[in-house]
């Protein structure tokens, strides 16, 4: 029993740690010097495969974007892989403590004229990311990713179950027992202008074949 | 009926780990073909779940996994004698949600009758569909109470809805991705599925508790259909 009491405080510690290495949530970049336009040569390029995400890490030192009339805000380019086949992409807006990068995305051509745009309300919750897929269409060539400074402060909170597992030893052989118990939290998390982002270009699936059977890409 | 009620769980649990497979997102834009929606008769379990996930059994080896087989087999079978006066439909209450969220967005909606031979995607979608649709909307839809288990924590309603959209023409995947209502363990931060918080109105302390107010959990069990099938529908924005 006291061993239990101390594997248990020990993994509390652990988990309590992790959450507070991390920096806030950046809600207010007023004082940053921002472009009128983005700069697309430091476009992160994409590549066309399964599972191969670019990772962008947005906090204060990240380029700044304030289109004349607009509010600042952080933001990253993506350079679209060339394909003459369709895919998908995916970008995914992870927890980074208890804030969340705010994203709205900016399909652009190969000069830098806005395509189309992807507002925040697409993204959904995914447990603790926010994410949002879609197609290109040709003309696209690159994807900017941009914090919203109108939901940037934004509080999202939830109730989450959570299962836990605890070693236990049993006698004096080494044996160990593992004792299962569960135990909720209330998730809050804010928007913000900094996080991590995690852009993915994957192939579509083959259509379901003669079979009957979905068939992977 | 245990062994029954094993084998279904376990079929659960590996189905729900072939679902939790990357998503498939739809793009409007590149899908503007795509008008009229046929909704197949989605697929629903026997009855819903009262699930404890984590318990004294599953420390205790296979026979702690068959007594929680049997304990959750009575606790399903209090649950559907309770909420058996509520009249209580699956099946209006997810088509009724998601035709309206459907027909809100500009989509033409028909229902497609269809047996399952199983609770699974269908394998083949109908070729000769008259009045036609331009894509088929498969949904399979696990639902319930669940618990975290020991440790004081209550029941609340969970639905897991695994959605896929399917081009009639061509049987091409437009869409194919999983909504948790109140993911417990695991799914709770899985990237893979959307996930919605429960709805903190609706809790019960005990299994007791659960079906000594059957009117409540049917509310709360159709509030996290409605949820989860709308945002099936948010997915086809």
């Amino acid at each position: 029993m006291q061993s239990k009491h101390v594997i248990a405080s020990v993994v509390a510690l652990l988990a309590g740690a992790c959450v507070t290495d991390q920096p806030p949530p950046l809600l207010t970049i007023t004082e940053r010097a921002c472009e009128a336009t983005p700069d697309l040569s430091a476009a992160h390029p994409l590549v066309l495969k399964a599972d191969s995400p670019v990772k962008v890490t947005m906090d204060f030192g990240t380029a700044c974007l304030q289109p004349a009339g607009e509010a600042r805000r952080l933001y990253a380019v993506f350079r679209l892989p060339a394909s003459s086949e369709p895919f998908s992409l995916s970008v995914t807006s992870e927890a980074r403590g208890l804030g969340v990068f705010a994203p709205y995305l900016l399909l652009l051509d190969e000069t830098g004229a806005q395509r189309r745009a992807i507002s925040h309300d697409r993204f959904l919750f995914r447990g603790n990311t926010l994410q949002a897929g879609f197609r290109p269409q040709p003309g696209e060539t690159y994807l900017l990713v941009a914090s919203d400074p109108d939901v940037v402060g934004q509080k999202t909170k939830g109730i989450v179950g959570n299962t836990n597992m605890a070693a236990v030893p049993v006698g004096t052989g080494g044996g160990m027992m593992y004792i299962y118990s569960g135990s909720e939290t209330t998730r809050s998390i804010t928007r913000a202008h900094s996080g991590i982002i995690s852009v993915s270009a994957d192939p579509l699936p083959k259509p379901i074949s003669a079979e009957g059977k979905a068939t992977a890409p | 009926m245990r062994c029954v009620r094993v084998l279904i769980a376990a079929f659960a649990a590996a189905f729900l780990a072939g679902c939790a497979a990357k998503p498939v997102p739809y793009d409007r834009t590149t899908s503007a073909d795509i008008k009229t929606i046929g909704i197949v008769t989605p697929s629903y379990p026997e009855g819903p779940y009262v699930v404890l996930a984590s318990s004294v059994g599953q420390s205790l080896g296979l026979i702690g996994a068959l007594v929680d087989a049997g304990l959750q087999a009575d606790r399903e079978s209090r649950f559907k004698k309770a909420i058996a006066p509520q009249n209580f439909s699956v099946n209006d209450t997810c088509l009724s949600e998601l035709k309206a969220r459907l027909e809100e967005q500009g989509y033409t909606v028909l229902m497609v009758p269809q047996t399952r031979p199983k609770q699974d995607f269908l394998e083949k979608y109908p070729t000769d569909q008259e009045p036609k649709v331009d894509a088929y909307l498969d949904v399979v839809v696990n639902y319930g109470y669940i618990s975290a288990g020991i440790g004081a924590t209550p029941y609340r309603p969970t639905v897991f809805a695994s959605a896929r959209l399917v081009k009639a023409s061509d049987s091409s995947v437009l869409m194919k991705d999983l909504v948790i209502y109140n993911p417990v363990g695991p799914y709770g931060v899985n990237q893979q599925a959307v996930t919605i918080p429960p709805d903190p109105a609706y809790s019960f302390p005990t299994i007791d508790k659960l079906v000594a107010d059957p009117g409540t959990a049917v509310k709360g069990m159709q509030l996290a259909l409605q949820e989860s099938v709308k945002t099936v529908g948010q997915l086809l924005k």
